[in-house]
């Protein structure tokens, strides 16, 4: 049971060796994509101010959607090669997923107040992004929902993988409904282009966010990993 | 697949360990049951008795170690060695006849009706289940065993306490039965509490409590 | 193959038989569900037939989604899955019989009353037939998923809660074209894309259900 340490232990190594370098890198893209982003960027001629949301509303979007995909794909890996390590990323992912996705839909809220007069509209990609964070719900709610943790990994990972597949589906049908049921006339972001002098602090912080993504997974894993190893050590120990 | 020249091979078990929880069940348990013998599985409550009776049934997936028929790797869900696993629950459906359900078993493995009834299962044939003692209820499960056809006699039985709940001339029923089958080249292995079959020069595994 | 799955599919029609009062039980609260519309949207029959094909669909989920939890949990109880592990054929076979017989004993009943509804909450009956077609189409893939959340939350606590969870917002493709079908319907025009592509939806979802409530209920064997 305890065998497939061996490759853990190499992963450890690697993870425990780039993790400063991360956490350093994060900190100053994170600082200098703020300072991008709030100081050194035009506001919008017509948004204003509230366009600077954008800078952690669009990011976050795109973590968290990719994080699901990541997700599905180490969920894969575990249902086929039943690797340990696998699941335990995908354990490590979910939370910090729903987090990106809940953080996207507050700032959407709070962007679209003062552009739209409303705290929420049933646009493509706000509805698409909720039924996103309930996906994760999902997720987080049945790995969690058997007396054994362990118990709940497979079940898991199979909802992820049937998520992954549906998610594309459900992609389509939003934007078909909202299509069809297309409100009066609210501006949508996508719709326009963007300026480069706004593309650059966009960029910077979605790869400041995207490394935090990154160290925060690698921690909840390397945590997870020490504490079945103080466990294996208290077992060889009887 | 097992082919058909291996299902005479001796079915070995070598270092079956189980963890669960990372508690640890059983260690390094060994067997070797060539067919035509029978091996009963001793041990106080909570031992993993009907654990390891689970894992040979393919149930339960082991934490190490082999089960091999004949040298090669033994699936049991695969295997074309007939299986029969006996134990509570049975698998019946509460609000259907002892009758359909025991017909409905005998249709999905492709098996003629007992022509003996031998734990005498028409009293109650007509009932749903739901309305069964316990011992009817072993009683009907061990009807299951007289299922008949050509592989059968190859059969291996897996019996999770199937005497607990059963009367003398029922218990002597059983142990007869057993003792056919092992005759026949059939495989039994039984988990039992009240002692059985000694006449039979079982081979036994004691289990232990682990610390 | 087939004739297993057809011994499967008899076993559980007998079930439901058996059990006859539950389907009783599902209708009623499906009428019950409706009935609550026009007592909170207000009698208006203008609104009531403008939002009518969502109100029946939204019924239809809620009625059904409660039930689907215990598609696989008394068998598994019972011990009837592992039974079922060890017949030659592959567990998806017994679990696609099982939805099978859950869709018909569930749905027809539900189709059988639904003129009753359209009269209800002022719907043509010209369109009663597309309508029925759609309905069929949408509870089809709904029980499938509903077999997938079934087999992936057996053994777990609060099963039932957890279950709609799950098959919630996988379903909201089928609801949503399945609404769209109907709104087609009243509006008059074709409805032969939204029918295509739920056709499509239900193709793929057998394709991956069965795989999917295989996995699901073989790792719940392994745990009991």
């Amino acid at each position: 049971m305890f065998d497939y340490f061996a490759n853990p232990s190499r992963f450890k190594k690697v993870a425990q060796t780039i993790l400063p370098f991360l956490e350093v890198a994060c900190f100053f893209s994170l600082g200098y994509g703020l300072y991008l982003a709030l100081v050194n960027s035009p506001s919008d001629y017509q948004q204003g101010d509230a366009v600077r949301i954008m800078y952690i509303h669009v990011p976050s979007a795109w973590i968290a959607l990719s994080s699901y995909l990541l997700l599905g794909m180490c969920s894969f890996f575990f249902l086929i090669w039943r690797h340990p390590l696998a699941e335990i990323a995908a354990r490590s992912i979910a939370p910090i997923g729903t987090g990106f996705a809940a953080l996207t839909l507050i700032t959407g809220s709070l962007w679209g107040k003062p552009i739209w007069g409303v705290w929420w509209v049933w646009d493509g990609r706000l509805t698409s992004m909720l039924i996103l964070f309930f996906f994760f719900l999902g997720y987080l709610s049945l790995s969690n929902a058997f007396d054994r943790t362990e118990r709940g990994a497979r079940p898991a990972a199979i909802l992820a993988l049937v998520g992954c597949i549906n998610l594309p589906v459900v992609k389509f049908s939003v934007d078909w409904w909202h299509t069809l049921h297309q409100p009066a006339s609210i501006m949508r972001s996508g719709g326009i282009s963007i300026d480069t002098s706004m593309l650059w602090p966009l960029f910077t912080l979605f790869f400041a966010l995207q490394l935090f993504f990154i160290i925060i997974v690698l921690t909840r894993i390397l945590t997870v990993l020490n504490e079945k190893k103080h466990l294996t050590q208290s077992l060889s120990g009887l | 697949m097992v082919s058909p020249s291996l299902v005479h091979a001796s079915l070995s078990l070598s270092n079956i360990t189980l963890f669960r929880t990372d508690k640890l069940i059983f260690k390094d348990l060994n067997l070797d049951l060539p067919s035509g013998e029978i091996c009963i599985l001793n041990g106080p409550n909570g031992v993993g008795k009907t654990s390891l009776l689970r894992i040979i049934a393919g149930y339960l997936p082991v934490s190490y170690g082999i089960i091999s028929l004949g040298g090669h790797i033994f699936e049991p869900l695969k295997a074309n060695l007939p299986i029969w696993y006996i134990g509570s629950p049975f698998g019946f459906h509460p609000n259907l006849t002892a009758a359909k359900n025991l017909a409905q078993i005998a249709k999905m493995r492709k098996l003629r009706m007992p022509e003996e009834d031998k734990f005498n299962i028409s009293d109650f044939v007509g009932q749903p289940i739901r309305t069964l003692s316990s011992g009817q209820l072993q009683r009907l499960a061990l009807t299951q065993l007289l299922l008949r056809s050509d592989r059968q006699k190859e059969a291996l039985w897996l019996l999770d306490e199937p005497n607990s709940a059963l009367d003398s001339s029922h218990c002597l029923m059983l142990e007869t039965l057993i003792e056919e089958h092992v005759q026949y080249g059939g495989r039994v292995i039984v988990a039992a509490h009240q002692p059985i079959c000694r006449h039979l020069s079982p081979k036994i595994i004691q289990l232990k409590a682990q610390a | 193959m087939i004739l297993i799955f057809w011994q499967y599919f008899i076993r559980e029609f007998e079930i439901s038989i058996s059990q006859v009062t539950d389907i009783f039980s599902q209708i009623g609260f499906f009428i019950l569900i409706m009935i609550l519309f026009p007592l909170t949207l207000g009698p208006d029959p203008n609104k009531l037939s403008e939002f009518g094909i969502a109100l029946i669909w939204i019924a239809a989920f809620v009625s059904i989604v409660p039930a689907y939890d215990r598609l696989f949990s008394d068998d598994y109880a019972q011990g009837f899955i592992e039974k079922a592990a060890h017949n030659a054929q592959p567990l998806g076979c017994y679990a696609a019989a099982k939805c099978l017989c859950f869709f018909l004993v569930t749905t027809l009943p539900l189709l059988s009353i639904l003129p009753l509804i359209c009269v209800m909450i002022g719907i043509r009956l010209s369109i009663f037939f597309e309508l029925s077609i759609s309905l069929l189409l949408g509870m089809f893939g709904m029980t499938l998923l509903g077999g997938i959340a079934s087999g992936l939350v057996l053994g777990a606590r609060r099963a039932a809660i957890l279950a709609a969870v799950l098959i919630l917002p996988l379903s909201l493709p089928i609801l949503i074209f399945g609404c769209m079908t109907g709104l087609a319907l009243i509006e008059n025009i074709t409805t032969k894309p939204y029918i295509y592509i739920m056709i499509a939806m239900d193709l793929s979802l057998i394709v991956l259900a069965i795989p999917a409530m295989q996995l699901g209920l073989k790792n719940a064997i392994e745990h009991s």
